[in-house]
């Protein structure tokens, strides 16, 4: 599936991109507020829709 | 406290990106405290209301993001997320008047250049990682990632 915002879907896509076993795109839809998660050749977007990869990438503070 | 012109201009930048993607978000203030409150659902829609503080020095610090709703905020066995404290595993800081805080930015890794939208934007990412926890018991580092 080249579009896929189920919450445990989503949630185990961001499993793997934390172990760098995914190159599917993390995306914003602030119509919905929902995160979504899309093949990386997928090139349709919704207005307003944003590519959040990069804040993803960017971690979170912070190892003890 | 006063802000500078250019603080101000700044601000208003800030808050014309907050509302195109985070609509609804409404910018409070308290005696010299401004801070922008606004609802978020997760894929699941779950509801949580988010409380960004606007850091005095703006743009040189890190906003502080708490979690406002629910409260309390609780991990997957019930236990209150302020209770961890300090909790890298879990991505979080100490409380922030009452609420959990999330780590977002580490302070040397903040410059001028990012934005409130990515501190939300980081914290919407946070609470579909926290219902991964409440749903798995991982912790939300099983999720989300460590900055170096």
């Amino acid at each position: 599936m080249a579009i896929e915002k189920d919450s445990k879907a989503v949630r185990e896509e961001l499993a793997k991109k934390n172990t760098n076993q995914s190159a599917k795109k993390l995306t914003f839809d602030p119509a919905t507020g929902e995160l979504v998660i899309k093949s990386e050749d997928e090139t349709a977007q919704k207005p307003g829709e944003v590519v959040v990869d990069q804040i993803y990438k960017d971690g979170f503070f912070l190892r003890l | 406290m006063s802000w500078s012109l250019e603080q101000q201009e700044r601000l208003n930048r800030e808050w014309s990106i907050v509302l195109q993607y985070f609509p609804g978000f409404e910018l409070k203030t308290s005696g010299s405290l401004i801070y922008a409150e606004g609802a978020v659902r997760s894929n699941s829609k779950t509801l949580y209301l988010l409380r960004l503080y606007v850091p005095t020095d703006m743009p040189n610090s890190v906003p502080d993001v708490v979690i406002i709703y629910p409260n309390p905020l609780t991990d997957f066995i019930g236990n209150s997320l302020t209770s961890y404290n300090y909790s890298g595993t879990m991505h979080l800081l100490t409380a922030r008047d009452g609420y959990p805080r999330i780590c977002t930015y580490k302070s040397t890794f903040w410059n001028p250049n990012r934005t409130f939208y990515n501190v939300l934007m980081k914290a919407r990412i946070w609470l579909e990682a926290l219902e991964g926890h409440k749903a798995t018991g991982k912790p939300l580092d099983y999720y989300l990632k460590h900055q170096a």
